[in-house]
């Protein structure tokens, strides 16, 4: 069984996020074919964005797949065109294999997998794979303005936040009354 | 990774000074162009909104989110509003620039001005008659007064029409009056767009375009038209005139002062300052073989048309002349100045001064100008470039050795001399030489610069494809630089790059096939130029009909929107390289670049290819010569020459 190196994510910090939606229309140019956003219109494009900015609580939360390690959206797939990529930690689509039964957009707990009626295929983010294997950011991340939203490998993430835990824990216990 | 100089800018001087800038660690706009990427699709598409404060709103161009504001307008209105609102800013500088000139023309005949006077005698004479002002045993100031007071009333005007409207050909004005889109007032076309644009006023996007297009054509046909026709009669009627253009005009010997910006009332002073004894006096004790003046942006037009005072370069070169190290004051007063130029006052000695009231910039020194003490504030102007003249480190200067000759001061008055002579009716020649097929028409090519293209670049083969397809061409504002420092403004271009049918016409009259016709505001001469042709007979009976295009190869500014659109709706087909953003409304873009034709006789297209877009240009002026029935084109267009520009980013 292929080792799974790292764990990669997009990450959105919250803070930064202006609700600008340029990872939206991003992400929508680029799964259509486009750089230009004029292009793409003139060209009646079909543009459908896998990452949403959604409101909650005044607060702006760009919501995308997760590639959850247990997928709903895998399990329930009768078909075979999702599934669980042990090696890069990704959930993977293959439209071709899809018979349109919408079982993963009823089962996604994050909305994050929509049926397009007009292409009859399954839409969700793919992590822009071939840009992350030539070592490039997926587009929303390179399209964000404020720099709110980060690819990260999971693990080094979890040991840089050990260190701050480390550090803040040395602090607190170092400071003087 | 920044961009190649090269792929900035096609002009060498300005490639020279980009690397320049790069070593010295100087920030330019194209590198402020490239930390702003990507831009916002939102504003690109138009559909974003901040008209109140329940938004903002954006609709979402996918067709699955938001459709409506929170008022309910939609992605068209939005468009259109915005649109509205950009045009209004545009026809407002033009506009305000008119208000000024023609304020200080009956100041001066107030007897209130410094410096001023009225060289012009024979066009006032002229304006008084179209005016309908008695002018026999009258005192010229006191003509001069009654013209101006009439034109201020063309500002403020609350009822009728425009009293310039009345130029345009009868067939244009019967379009405009059944569209209902006749200027009224200046000022209050514009303030109608802003009212109508206010939430909840007007929502339907062909109304609002109405309301746009009629204050676009009281930019057209007033307040930029004013500025040109009193700028003539104020400072004189510009004659052909031989100059120099580019970064290498300005002299490390030299006081070195730059006028940036567009109003002439300011530049006029100083031209005339600079002559005076006591001030190249303070020059000469000061260490500098003299003042040497050269201009930036449109201002840098204005004195050239009249004075043939040399070019220092166009809207991108503002930053790049600084940045030479040679330059001890840079005069500024409205439109065009970017306040990043602040940063180069505090590398080198150079005086950054502002002179506009209406224009303070942070980091800039502020030094309000007035008409009623124009000489006395010129000197003291070029006193603080004599004192940064001294405290200038020579070893920092850093001038390009690049320089262009050419011809500039054609007018609609002053072709009549050039191309007809004394005694023959004026456009007779032009219009013939489009009849017989040896002009395939005329093109107007115009505009700013704009990072997103490289700088000069889209003029620059905009104009030879166009010439070299037999199409006359007149140029203003930046892109007139762009091609002056192309070499395409000197009478040997025609050999070098015109088809042969336009190069015996250049030949005949000693003419290049490039003209340079002024300003951004001067745009008004090309639209009489027109309006000359229609009268001179053989080209149809209204602007329309002419073998006549426009375009905007590197429009970027709120103005250049003004512009195309009163082009347009005059009856001139008009290409824009960057899409006006309006692209997220089906209706409006279909509008602009068709219905509007249909209602007008003119449309917009937008290509930011220069080839293709001559090609578009090409194609109209073909179609139009072939519904007047003119001959076949005496000749095959010239092969393309070898282009060693490199392609735009």
């Amino acid at each position: 069984m292929p080792q799974q190196t790292e764990t990669r994510t997009v990450i959105v910090d919250l803070e930064r996020c202006m609700a600008c939606r340029s990872c939206e229309t991003a992400c929508a140019k680029a799964h259509a074919g486009y750089e230009d956003i004029v292009e793409a219109i003139l060209a009646d494009a079909h543009m459908v964005p896998r990452v949403k900015v959604i409101a909650a609580a005044g607060v702006a939360v760009p919501i995308q797949c997760q590639h959850c390690e247990d997928a709903p959206c895998a399990t329930v797939c009768p078909s075979g065109a999702l599934s669980f990529d042990e090696e890069t930690g990704e959930v993977r689509s293959e439209p071709a294999r899809c018979i349109g039964c919408k079982a993963c957009v009823i089962v996604c707990p994050f909305g994050a997998v929509e049926w397009s009626r007009r292409t009859g295929e399954i839409v969700r983010c793919d992590l822009c794979e071939d840009l992350i294997e030539e070592g490039e950011e997926p587009y929303c991340v390179r399209a964000c303005p404020t720099g709110a939203r980060q690819v990260i490998d999971l693990d080094a993430l979890a040991q840089r936040k050990r260190q701050e835990a480390a550090q803040r824990t040395v602090l607190v216990m170092t400071a003087k009354p | 990774m920044a961009s190649s100089s090269e792929q900035r800018s096609s002009d060498p001087a300005s490639q020279e000074m980009i690397e320049h800038a790069a070593a010295c660690g100087f920030e330019l706009a194209w590198d402020r162009y490239e930390a702003m990427l990507p831009q916002c699709d939102f504003g690109k598409l138009g559909i974003c909104c901040r008209n109140c404060s329940m938004g903002p709103c954006r609709i979402d161009p996918f067709g699955e989110g938001a459709q409506r504001g929170i008022c309910g307008a939609t992605a068209d209105t939005i468009v259109a509003r915005n649109l509205a609102r950009a045009t209004a800013a545009g026809a407002a500088a033009h506009s305000d620039h008119g208000r000024d000139i023609t304020h200080a023309l009956l100041l001066t005949a107030r007897g209130k001005t410094e410096g001023y006077k009225i060289n012009n005698e024979k066009k006032l004479r002229k304006l008084a008659s179209e005016f309908g002002i008695e002018t026999a045993d009258k005192d010229l100031k006191v003509i001069a007064t009654e013209v101006a007071e009439l034109a201020l009333a063309d500002f403020g005007r609350q009822e009728g029409e425009l009293r310039l409207v009345s130029r345009a050909p009868e067939p244009l004005q019967k379009k405009w009056r059944q569209l209902g889109v006749t200027p009224t007032g200046i000022d209050a076309d514009i303030v109608r767009v802003m009212h109508a644009t206010h939430i909840g006023v007007d929502t339907d996007p062909l109304h609002l375009m109405k309301t746009l297009i009629r204050t676009a054509l009281s930019d057209g046909w007033g307040g930029s038209m004013y500025a040109t026709d009193f700028s003539d009669v104020l400072f004189g009627g510009p004659e052909p005139i031989r100059s120099h253009a580019n970064l290498g005009v300005l002299r490390p010997e030299a006081v070195n002062v730059v006028v940036h910006g567009h109003e002439p009332t300011l530049s006029e002073a100083i031209v005339a300052a600079a002559q005076m004894p006591d001030i190249r006096k303070e020059a000469q004790d000061a260490g500098a073989d003299g003042i040497q003046l050269s201009g930036m942006c449109c201002t840098a037009t204005e004195i050239l048309m009249r004075h043939g005072i040399p070019v220092a370069g166009n809207f991108l070169q503002q930053e790049l002349a600084l940045a030479t190290g040679a330059v001890d004051a840079m005069v500024v007063d409205v439109q065009c100045i970017m306040p990043a130029i602040a940063d180069y006052g505090k590398r080198f000695s150079t005086r950054l001064i502002s002179t506009s009231k209406k224009a303070a910039f942070p980091g800039i020194k502020h030094m309000v100008f007035d008409e009623e003490h124009a000489l006395t504030s010129a000197k003291e102007l070029l006193r603080e470039a004599i004192e940064a003249f001294k405290e200038r480190d020579p070893k920092e200067a850093v001038v390009p050795d690049v320089v262009e000759e050419l011809i500039a001061g054609y007018t609609v008055e002053s072709i009549f001399t050039t191309l007809g002579g004394t005694y023959r009716p004026l456009f007779r020649p032009l219009n013939h030489g489009i009849m017989d097929g040896r002009i395939r028409g005329v093109a107007g090519v115009v505009g700013c610069n704009n990072v997103k293209i490289t700088h000069d670049w889209g003029h620059v083969e905009m104009v030879k494809e166009l010439i070299r397809n037999d199409v006359l061409v007149l140029q203003t504002g930046c892109a007139a630089t762009a091609c002056a420092k192309a070499g395409l403004m000197r009478p040997e271009a025609a050999e070098q790059y015109a088809g042969k049918g336009l190069q015996e016409i250049c030949d005949a009259v000693g003419i290049s096939p490039v003209l340079h016709v002024g300003s951004c505001v001067d745009n008004s001469r090309i639209l009489l130029a027109c309006v000359e042709m229609v009268k001179e007979g053989g080209l149809g009976d209204d602007i329309s009909e002419l073998p006549v295009a426009g375009a905007a190869p590197e429009w970027m500014s709120e103005k250049a929107i003004s512009i195309a659109t009163y082009v347009a709706a005059s009856g001139i087909f008009t290409v824009c390289a960057e899409p006006f953003p309006v692209m997220g409304s089906k209706i409006v873009r279909e509008y602009l670049t068709g219905g509007m034709e249909d209602d007008l006789g003119g449309m917009l297209a937008f290509e930011r290819d220069p080839i293709a877009a001559a090609h578009l240009m090409i194609d109209h002026i073909n179609k139009k010569r072939a519904a007047l029935h003119l001959s076949e084109m005496m000749y095959e267009a010239r092969e393309p020459v070898e282009s060693e520009a490199v392609p735009a980013k």
